[in-house]
């Protein structure tokens, strides 16, 4: 089509004109108002998915927990789930609270007590030194806590819990001694510099509540997060059939995070689409100047037997294609960094190391890498707002010289 | 025959507050096959009548007829579908587009009225070859003498093999060789393919070729 001939060689003309100058411009324009928020969105969404997979990774997927904290019938209900639903591993816990004392610190820790095959579901549990090891009066501690103490594999460490048992109103505080079997490493501060891990049993008895946990956890065996909401309504509705417990999931539990996360991503979202059209607002501003600069070529065009709705079809199509090449352009350079992203932040911080800056400390680059974690639809939304804009920019100029006859477009040369 | 008729033409243009009248009721005809050139002095409307009579602007009233055709009557779009076929346009300062070459300014035309670009390729590398400019086909305008933009402008005129020639002062930027050279080349059109010619001139050679001179005044013919 000559339409689409004519909007090619207007895309690149060949003198090194402003108008060529503009339609670099505009397309570097849109490149960067797809490349900013598609790099910065799929940051974001990376960042969350690694933050969500690392909180499905460091604990129970479901609980099930007594609203009274005497649960007293975990073994039959553990043993129920277990044989009763395939995809899920149950296994009673018990938590309480205490207070590590060290010889010039202290501070308040979770005591967990689990079954030994608990380390088994949590993949990102590494053991850095010694092992896991939880029963008797053995406890496993965080890296954080370890670090904080300075607590080795076979250190004595003292901890004061105060029994919760529901009877006792005013329950005694007590010092329990617990020996250092391993420290582990999560990477996940809030269980590294927090959580002690014991025996199910031992924590049990520590806390003076035999034959009570603070609840079930449950395990998806297959990990799978898009089935969990069908294995939690599956789980609820068995648990309402035999009791009168709670079932809380890994989303609930950390539904504040979760929230913090949606918000972020609304701002973020909205602060980029300022720059997104105030970016596109030079397009609007730089493609005024150039159609009047142009007025003359369509004038000709005119004269050669184009009408108007041709003309306006032709920077239509310019428009499409600039927008296409700066989408290509932004979808590739975003998708490229966001894909090496590890690789980009370790070669500027090498760079930096070498010119003896250091800006960031190690610890905040656990995750070796983000990689592509494009949402579907923020990928259409902002290329389709892209394109919209880039041709509104181009297209609404035009109309302005619609109202002159060519004769008067020419005369004005 | 007729291929013009012109009737109660007028045009005026609001400069500030003022209305200024530049053709005021001009009735005239162009037969077939002529040559007609029209003079007078600046403003007295010579290109603006040209331009109502190629449809280039819309006349405040009366009419324009080409070969029985209102061309004032016509939507924008009849128009310029009327001018790709029919007419021929020739300015003084050339008017190619700078940013095409020009095999792609001649062909143009050609390739807006039949959408193949082969055939227009073609069809503008032989008209190019008419006018002993095929060498130049890639070149883009301004490594063009003025001389040679001038005969690929025509060129660009002739490739749909027009009916009318319609040319705004087509000498005005040349010298006298060149001016030679384009007014030899659209006499010989006209003769080739029987076309009516209207050139607005201030040169009197050029007037003194053609076979009615006319003579506008303040927008109206001097008899």
């Amino acid at each position: 089509m000559f339409t689409f001939f004519i909007a090619k060689k207007l895309i690149k003309p060949h003198s090194n004109d402003f108008f060529s100058r503009i339609s670099v411009i505009s397309i570097l324009t849109v490149f960067i108002s797809v490349f900013l928020p598609m790099f910065v969105l799929g940051l974001i969404n990376a960042f969350h998915n690694s933050l969500k997979e690392r909180m499905i990774a460091v604990d129970f997927h479901f609980q099930i927990i007594d609203p009274n904290y005497r649960m007293d019938d975990y073994e039959y209900l553990a043993t129920n789930i277990n044989n009763n639903m395939d995809s899920l591993v149950a296994m009673p816990f018990f938590e309480g609270y205490g207070m590590l004392i060290g010889d010039f610190d202290k501070i308040p820790v979770v005591v967990r007590g689990v079954p030994d095959f608990f380390i088994n579901f949590i993949p990102v549990l590494k053991i850095k030194s010694g092992e896991w090891n939880i029963n008797g009066y053995n406890v496993v501690i965080g890296n954080g806590l370890a670090d904080r103490f300075g607590i080795k594999v076979g250190d004595i460490i003292n901890i004061y819990i105060k029994t919760t048992t529901e009877y006792e109103v005013e329950s005694p505080i007590m010092l329990k001694r617990l020996k250092v079997s391993g420290i582990f490493v999560t990477g996940y501060d809030n269980l590294d510099d927090l959580f002690i891990f014991t025996g199910f049993s031992t924590a049990q008895s520590i806390y003076d509540s035999r034959n009570k946990a603070s609840g079930i956890g449950v395990f998806m065996k297959n990990r799978d997060m898009k089935e969990y909401k069908n294995k939690l309504n599956i789980l609820k509705e068995y648990i309402k059939n035999v009791s009168y417990y709670k079932v809380n999931d890994w989303e609930k539990l950390n539904s504040n995070i979760l929230f913090s996360f949606k918000w972020e991503k609304t701002i973020m979202t909205v602060v980029l689409v300022i720059i997104i059209i105030a970016c596109l607002f030079s397009v609007y501003v730089g493609y005024n100047v150039v159609i009047s600069d142009k007025k003359i070529d369509l004038g000709i065009l005119g004269v050669l037997g184009l009408d108007s709705l041709k003309i306006k079809k032709i920077f239509i199509l310019k428009g499409i294609l600039m927008g296409f090449i700066g989408i290509f352009l932004g979808l590739s350079l975003s998708g490229f960094m966001l894909n090496n992203i590890y690789f980009i932040i370790q070669g500027i911080l090498n760079a930096l190391s070498l010119l003896g800056i250091k800006i960031l400390s190690a610890k905040i680059y656990y995750t070796a890498s983000l990689g592509l974690n494009w949402d579907f639809f923020d990928i259409f939304i902002i290329s389709l707002f892209n394109m919209f804009i880039v041709i509104f920019a181009v297209f609404l100029p035009i109309k302005k010289i619609e109202k002159s006859t060519i004769s008067e477009i020419i005369r004005n040369k | 025959m007729r291929k013009i008729e012109i009737n109660k033409l007028y045009k005026s243009y609001i400069w500030g507050e003022e209305k200024i009248e530049v053709i005021k009721g001009i009735s005239m005809t162009f037969e077939e096959n002529r040559f007609y050139s029209i003079v007078g002095e600046s403003g007295s409307g010579k290109t603006t009548l040209l331009n109502l009579i190629g449809g280039l602007d819309n006349p405040d009233s009366g009419s324009v007829m080409i070969d029985g055709k209102d061309i004032t009557s016509m939507s924008d779009e009849e128009k310029a579908i009327f001018r790709n076929n029919k007419l021929g346009f020739v300015f003084q300062f050339y008017n190619l587009l700078k940013d095409f070459t020009l095999i792609e300014n001649v062909m143009l035309p050609y390739y807006i009225k039949t959408g193949n670009k082969k055939e227009a390729i073609k069809n503008a590398y032989n008209t190019l070859e008419m006018f002993s400019l095929e060498k130049k086909a890639n070149y883009y305008p301004h490594l063009l003498s003025g001389g040679e933009q001038q005969r690929g402008a025509i060129a660009r005129a002739i490739i749909n093999q027009p009916e009318i020639i319609l040319a705004d002062e087509p000498t005005g930027n040349l010298d006298k060789e060149n001016k030679k050279i384009v007014m030899g080349i659209l006499l010989n059109l006209r003769k080739k393919y029987n076309l009516t010619l209207i050139i607005v001139t201030h040169d009197i050679e050029i007037a003194k070729m053609s076979d009615s001179i006319i003579k506008l005044n303040y927008g109206k013919i001097e008899l």
